[in-house]
């Protein structure tokens, strides 16, 4: 393989951290039974306390740490405004999405483009002198590492662990996990919780390590992707993962295309990804699906089922109420 | 609960949520050395002091209007039209394809100069309807929820406007249009930045969509489909038609509110020309609890915020000079803490009520 192409491999891996983080943080969530729309705010809010944090104590540890603490943060408030007050978690979702946004866009102004954080690059000994996966997967920084943690973390959690188990339970079927003895409405909290922390894990690692300094510009809108991208991964880890190195892949060939084409085009160019977004939702949630595969030879069907099929925890976004519970 | 009993409990609420707001922004303003008081008097003087900022302040609050108008008809049928932003961003482009083309001198048009403006409101309007009937087919056909539809559209209507203002249709050394000829704008009062005509169409649209609401099969139909679709469409309901046609109404007033943008506000098509008026639509619609009879004085309450944060911003005092974008932040807040409010407040009384029931 040459090199461009694993350079480029290895850039989409990085540049996809964030949004893999975030990804991988709202379908524990969701796999709850929780909604949490406000990513595409959390993400800037996050991104914008890990900075200021980092920059100030020039450690990447603190800095992360304070990314990690608005993001739970702002999950806590739709957990509370969905499990104690009985709101909408889409309207509350909806609401601090662009309430955090605004936020991060007025306390940042004193920071933009202000200064460049040191990204922690960490190539890992031994491991990165494979030939191209080495190169692609070995030779990051500290956060791309993280993501990679996240999704395999995620995966065991969710369906190698007994936790993950009574997790799925809580968010497919409420009174059924509540009649085992689970308390329903506990494990809401903390996945949410834990959820939001990997949101504003996803957003330290954008100004403190794709961007590295605080611009709203890279950030905004990746939130309503990583929320997408959820759905086309059938809330499954590895998948929401696969689409997410999707979407970062097609941004790659857009950039790399820039150069050659008038603004007016690089412009147009900038909505494929959304055209993707559309493509893939309407593959993964629409009625065409199973017309597609009447026209395809019947040994192609598992492996494109195994791919687009996806189905939302039962319970997601409903309230449960506690019998018995005053 | 009586009447006026519900009545007060929504004020109580709003004043509770305004003040929590309110104490937010102090804070904030504090810790950065400026004075929250004197800012208040300033911003008070500044949206509605003078008859010239009352006046930007109503016509602040038309494309607002012109949005929730639209947005209380989908979220009565139980729809999160988040795409409204880019409906409105599409109706400021389609106006623009009318409006880019007419010359500074239209003595000679005769009665056609008097069509114009209906033309290109009516083309913006169509605009909004379009990219409203896309996300629509969406959802009904696609299966693809109307938020994740809606905020794709969105982002794909910038880029469209981004691309248009960058390329064909770029005048001059920034990414805009030449400003629009005086015939092609909406017409304005003489003295006062005002547009009768404007006013009248926003509350036009805004008195038809209450009564659609109040009094005919379409409102009742998206009652019923708001309350449960699913028995709805048991009942003979066309849900999905329904649907349609709320989405497309709800885009085409959103385009009318674009147009407002282009050709009151702006004069010309530049990015951002929405300026997140689709957003404050959702807003006003959440703050009122889709209540039609209270968006009228929200819209006008919530106008005097840009309004006023504007005159913070251009303030040469440096104890109440503060960023306009402070002023998304109170919006922002408050409804949060309307929807708080709201969920203490039944709560509250769910518990009062079981226990009158059980003592």
């Amino acid at each position: 393989m040459d090199d461009a192409l694993v350079r480029t491999l290895a850039d989409i891996v990085k540049v996809g951290a964030p949004i893999v983080l975030a990804a991988i943080g709202e379908t524990i969530t969701e796999r709850g039974g929780v909604v949490n729309l406000s990513l595409d705010g959390s993400l800037v809010l996050s991104a914008l306390a890990a900075f200021i944090a980092g920059t100030s104590t020039g450690s990447v540890i603190v800095g992360a740490l304070a990314g990690i603490g608005v993001g739970l943060v702002i999950a806590l408030i739709v957990a509370v405004c969905s499990i104690e007050l009985k709101l909408s978690q889409v309207a509350v979702g909806f609401v601090l999405t662009l309430l955090c946004r605004d936020l991060a866009l007025f306390l940042g102004i004193p920071y933009r483009n202000a200064q460049v954080f040191p990204t922690t690059f960490l190539p890992i000994p031994v491991l990165k002198d494979i030939p191209v996966i080495g190169a692609i997967f070995f030779n990051q920084d500290l956060f791309t590492y993280l993501s990679f943690i996240a999704v395999a973390a995620a995966w065991w959690w969710l369906f190698r662990t007994k936790a993950g188990l009574t997790l799925r339970a809580v968010g497919e079927r409420p009174q059924a996990a509540f009649a085992r003895g689970v308390n329903v409405n506990a494990m809401r909290y903390l996945y949410t919780a834990i959820g939001g922390g990997l949101v504003g894990l996803g957003g330290a690692a954008y100004t403190l390590g794709v961007l590295p300094t605080w611009s709203d510009t890279g950030i905004v809108g990746n939130g309503w992707i990583a929320l997408a991208i959820v759905i086309f991964g059938g809330w499954y880890p590895l998948r929401v993962a696969l689409g997410v190195y999707l979407v970062a892949g097609l941004r790659a060939i857009v950039t790399s295309a820039q150069a050659q084409v008038p603004p007016q085009v690089v412009e147009l160019l900038n909505a494929l990804p959304w055209l993707l977004m559309l493509l893939t939702l309407f593959l993964v949630s629409g009625p065409y699906l199973d017309r597609l595969l009447k026209v395809l030879p019947p040994r192609l069907h598992p492996p494109i089922r195994t791919v687009l099929r996806a189905r939302p925890p039962s319970a997601l976004g409903t309230v449960f109420e506690q019998e018995g519970r005053r | 609960m009586s009447r006026l009993a519900r009545w007060r409990g929504t004020v109580l609420t709003f004043s509770a949520a305004l003040t929590a707001a309110l104490a937010l922004i102090a804070v904030i303003m504090l810790s950065l050395d400026k004075a929250p008081l004197a800012a208040a008097q300033r911003f008070i003087e500044g949206a509605i002091g003078t008859p010239s900022a009352r006046a930007d302040v109503i016509m602040a609050a038309l494309p607002m209007l012109l949005c929730a108008a639209g947005l209380l008809l989908t979220f009565t049928a139980g729809l999160w039209n988040i795409g409204v932003e880019g409906q409105v961003t599409m109706g400021a482009i389609f106006a623009t394809i009318i409006a880019r083309t007419i010359p500074r001198d239209v003595s000679d048009w005769g009665i056609f100069a008097a069509l114009i403006v209906p033309a290109e409101l009516l083309l913006a309007m169509f605009g909004g309807a379009l990219w409203a009937g896309l996300a629509a087919l969406l959802k009904i056909r696609g299966g693809i929820n109307e938020i994740f539809g809606g905020v794709a559209l969105n982002f794909i209507s910038v880029n469209i406007l981004l691309s248009l203002v960058n390329g064909a249709w770029r005048v001059g050394t920034f990414p805009q249009t030449a400003p629009f000829a005086p015939a092609a704008l909406l017409p304005r009062h003489p003295e006062l930045r005002l547009s009768p005509l404007g006013i009248g169409i926003a509350l036009a649209a805004f008195v038809a969509v209450f009564m659609a609401l109040r009094g005919t099969r379409f409102g009742l139909q998206l009652r019923a489909i708001g309350r449960n679709a699913r028995s709805a469409g048991i009942l003979g309901v066309r849900v999905e038609r329904n649907i349609f046609w709320a989405m497309v109404a709800c885009g085409a007033l959103a385009g009318l509110a674009g147009a407002f943008q282009a050709l009151f506000t702006r004069g010309r098509l530049l990015p951002n020309i929405s300026g997140g008026i689709g957003f404050m639509g959702v807003l006003i619609v959440l703050l009122t609890g889709v209540r039609a009879a209270w968006v009228l004085p929200v819209a006008l309450f919530l106008a005097t915020v840009p309004i006023g944060s504007l005159k913070l911003a251009t303030s040469l005092d440096s104890a109440v000079q503060i960023d306009a974008a402070l002023g998304n932040v109170f919006q922002g807040a408050l409804v949060l803490a309307v929807l708080i409010g709201g969920g203490v407040r039944a709560r509250l009384a769910a518990r009062r009520k079981e226990r009158s029931e059980h003592g």
